[in-house]
């Protein structure tokens, strides 16, 4: 009897965290959703009224030019969406390789000043952007690499360095290595043994930076609110803060925008989320 | 090694140039007339009245992220971890936030307490606990909590999955015996799964901590950056960047900077019992 009512209990407790945890997580989201589609008229009646009196989608049909004109708020939004999707993929293409012959190197080759890198690295996942873009910016403006696609993907790179780089080494430190004396007694090189035998092994992991590196620069604000100041080069994230700064009169606009800014990285962690947990948490379990 | 090379000059370099900016007094319409200053810069922030704000803000930010963040991700990590058939599609909702633009979760959250068009108010009215909104962004105190909030709200995943996996590792043995000897579900949590979790607990709060101390994002869709609340990361921008004070900004980021290693050193020697093998 006593544990029945335990057992009971127990379940009560379960649906109580279920339910919060819900609220706690997609709470906002709905919210802001359902401002998204509450027409303009409506945004005035106060106290909101817990669900929207006429939804409608006008405010993503604005800013996405569906059905009349293209609005200036529908163009701002595509060039910076084009401007995230442009960028974040440079920084994976360019960066990615960067980072894997960087992390097998420091994983695999005893070369004088290994460890001392390996140190310099990790402690450079701590030190805050601002230590950085001034002078970044300083140099930018002298060559002429302000409001230029190349210069912010480098700037990408280098801060997502550290982290990639130290997911990597970490992983391969893990793969024994008979596995690759094997691939050398049959004649590859050291280049061949990284392509051959520890890319093929390690995909999870190369997948995940890619999706680590993907989601971060798409998500940053700061970098590009100081490095790329016109549309040639603004991302969605900083057009959004915009419509906010810029245009505080209608809430649903700013709700739509921020919202479909958020499907690209929300659908691709969704998506590949094996890969991503595994990533993000191979560090930390292993302790 | 191209690694090395865009390290070295696009981190290390810039790093170094920032401290040069610190010691001297750059002055943008007369760049000719360099002054070195030695660490004047520096004791001119520190006894600034606005810097101290920003530094007890931060402190105040700080400490409530970690707080909510560490409670709340244990608390779902161990719910996640008990949940059998929901399970997959429970931790994909858990990781939303973390995908979401800091940005983005600024605006999200700025709705939840907008005085008249947000859902706190809305929800406190109708229930009546409150007879008229509260207008919360008008208080310096309330907003350095909701900034709290949001922050947390986007760091709450990360601790939640990284301790999930952590609980995963425990093996069950441990509970069974436990359970022998007579140990009850308080005394288990306490004696097998909170010490076998500390190392990832940690590694998860030195993350969320550098992040709540270098907070900019989720401020500027808030509140703006006003200088009533302001933090390291706005105080640092609006000097720099809106006065063109490079120096100032240069010596701040320096400090900031310290702190952030400062509390990456604490965490790293607690985690191993001593400096070194960090990380």
């Amino acid at each position: 009897m006593n544990r029945l009512r335990k057992r009971k209990r127990d379940k009560v407790v379960y649906i109580l965290v279920l339910a919060f945890f819900l609220l706690w997580t997609l709470g906002p989201i709905v919210w802001s959703f359902s401002i998204s589609i509450t027409p303009k008229a409506d945004t005035m009646v106060s106290p909101a009224p817990l669900s929207p009196l006429h939804p409608t989608l006008q405010n993503y049909a604005q800013l996405l030019g569906i059905g009349g004109e293209i609005s200036r708020e529908s163009a701002l939004f595509f060039a910076g969406l084009k401007n995230a999707i442009i960028a974040s993929m440079a920084a994976i293409l360019i960066g990615l390789p960067i980072c894997i012959l960087g992390a097998y190197a420091l994983s695999r080759m005893n070369f004088k000043g290994n460890k001392a890198i390996n140190t310099l690295l990790r402690a450079t996942l701590v030190i805050p952007v601002f230590s950085t873009i001034v002078p970044l910016f300083k140099v930018y403006s002298r060559i002429g690499l302000i409001d230029n696609l190349v210069g912010l993907v480098l700037v990408y790179i280098s801060a997502m360095l550290p982290l990639i780089v130290w997911l990597l080494e970490d992983h391969f430190n893990g793969i024994p290595k008979e596995l690759e004396e094997a691939a050398y007694v049959d004649g590859c090189n050291s280049f061949q043994v990284l392509t051959r035998v520890m890319l093929p092994i390690s995909y999870p992991m190369v997948f995940a930076s890619a999706l680590i590196m993907f989601i971060t620069v798409w998500n940053q604000y700061l970098i590009p609110l100081i490095l790329a100041p016109s549309l040639d080069t603004k991302p969605i994230a900083v057009i959004i803060s915009e419509f906010v700064t810029k245009n505080t009169v209608n809430y649903g606009l700013m709700n739509a925008g921020g919202l479909l800014a958020v499907i690209p990285p929300v659908l691709v962690a969704l998506l590949f989320k094996r890969f991503l947990i595994g990533g993000l948490t191979a560090g930390a379990v292993k302790g | 090694m191209p690694l090395f090379i865009v390290m070295a000059v696009l981190i290390y370099l810039p790093i170094i140039s920032t401290l040069y900016y610190s010691f001297v007094n750059i002055n943008l319409l007369k760049p000719e007339k360099l002054k070195f200053m030695g660490l004047d810069n520096y004791i001119r922030l520190l006894k600034d009245q606005e810097v101290l704000k920003a530094a007890g803000n931060s402190l105040a930010i700080t400490v409530l992220v970690m707080l909510m963040t560490y409670l709340l991700g244990l608390a779902f990590a161990l719910f996640l971890n008990r949940s059998v058939r929901l399970k997959g599609i429970l931790t994909a909702v858990v990781i939303i936030p973390w995908a979401i633009p800091g940005i983005v979760s600024g605006i999200i959250w700025r709705w939840m307490f907008h005085p008249s068009f947000g859902l706190v108010n809305s929800l406190l009215l109708k229930w009546g606990i409150l007879k008229t909104p509260v207008q919360w962004f008008s208080d310096n105190k309330a907003v350095t909590a909701i900034v709290a909030l949001t922050v947390a709200w986007r760091a709450v995943p990360l601790v939640a999955i990284t301790l999930m996996s952590a609980l995963q590792t425990i093996s069950d043995t441990l509970y069974e015996a436990a359970a022998i000897d007579g140990c009850g579900r308080m005394k288990a949590f306490r004696y097998i799964t909170y010490p076998m979790l500390r190392p990832a607990t940690l590694i998860a709060l030195t993350t969320t901590t550098i992040t709540a101390v270098n907070v900019l994002d989720e401020i500027v869709s808030l509140v703006g950056m006003s200088s009533s609340n302001n933090t390291f990361m706005t105080e640092i921008y609006g000097r720099t960047f809106k006065y063109m004070r490079f120096s100032e900004g240069s010596a701040l980021s320096y400090i900031v900077m310290f702190v952030c290693i400062v509390i990456w050193l604490l965490y790293t020697r607690r985690l191993t019992g001593k400096g070194e093998e960090v990380l």
